[in-house]
């Protein structure tokens, strides 16, 4: 019960009132769930990936169970500012929970930060399980981006890279 | 014929051989853990990396055999096939797993 109450305690801050027989509102919440675990909150749904993206039987399992405290956003969980934050994130970056936005961020996040690709190998894998149009794919990949601050190792690839084509820069303005 | 053998053949009437294709295997298998929200047919082609014909008859065969349940469902205003595992579809793939494990014993 603690770990949906947490999960119950996230819809409320953002006001989104779910109805558990709906597809739709199944999906959003797996997705967004899946993106606050990877973003450090922690609920406590273990998450695999399947053919339909990363998904948590534990999670569906608690709203079936829970469906009517979800359903009435019944929760004595106080969210931490920290944790406040995450979810308005999640909110405000997936377009007010755009279901296929949420499938893309999640998919490539779980590819990108649970499964340790790269991110061109998790862009590549993307590609394959949500064979969405490349706008969708890029707006989905761009804001997973805004949602994870780049860690030590990412800013020193990035340094390496523009390194690489600085000093590129260099030697042609030489012969200039 | 040792004992192993009459044992095998025995058991192997209790396994339904049409369950045996590639396709409908991977239907099955990537559908077992997804309870009553299933896969949409789309998430099967893209993730299985099957063709539409061959998902949409192995689809139709795994239906008839009542070892998966069909139903629309509505997702940004569009309506999808979604698909989920019956409770035949897992005592099915269950029978063929123990026998698939006695086969390799």
């Amino acid at each position: 019960m603690e770990r949906i109450e947490k999960i119950i305690a996230c819809f409320k801050e953002i006001g989104f009132k779910p109805k558990i027989n709906e597809f739709q509102d199944r999906l959003v919440i797996q997705k967004a769930v899946c993106l606050l675990d990877l973003m450090g909150l922690r609920p406590g749904y273990k998450f695999s990936l399947y053919v339909k993206g990363p998904y948590s039987p534990d999670l569906t399992k608690d709203l079936y169970d829970q469906k009517e405290a979800v359903q009435n956003l019944k929760s004595r969980c106080v969210l931490s500012g920290t944790e406040r934050e995450k979810i308005l994130k999640v909110y405000d970056l997936s377009n007010h929970l755009e279901p296929k936005l949420l499938e893309i961020m999640a998919t490539y996040s779980f590819l990108w930060k649970k499964m340790n690709l790269t991110s061109k190998e998790a862009l590549i894998n993307l590609k394959k399980l949500k064979p969405y149009p490349e706008t969708q794919i890029a707006m989905g990949v761009s804001r997973t981006k805004q949602l994870f601050p780049p860690t030590e190792k990412e800013i020193e690839e990035m340094k390496a890279e523009f390194k690489a084509w600085e000093d590129a820069s260099d030697s042609d303005a030489r012969y200039e | 014929m040792d004992d192993r053998i009459i044992g095998l053949v025995g058991e192997a009437k209790l396994v339904n051989s049409k369950i045996f294709s590639l396709p409908r295997l991977l239907i099955l298998v990537s559908l077992e853990n997804l309870g009553q929200d299933g896969a949409t047919f789309t998430d099967l082609r893209a993730g299985l990396d099957l063709k539409d014909g061959i998902l949409h008859s192995n689809l139709k065969t795994l239906k008839e055999m009542g070892y998966i349940a069909e139903r629309k469902v509505k997702l940004e205003k569009k309506t999808l096939r979604s698909y989920s595992m019956t409770e035949e579809g897992r005592e099915a793939l269950l029978t063929a797993r123990n026998w698939f494990r006695k086969w390799l014993s």
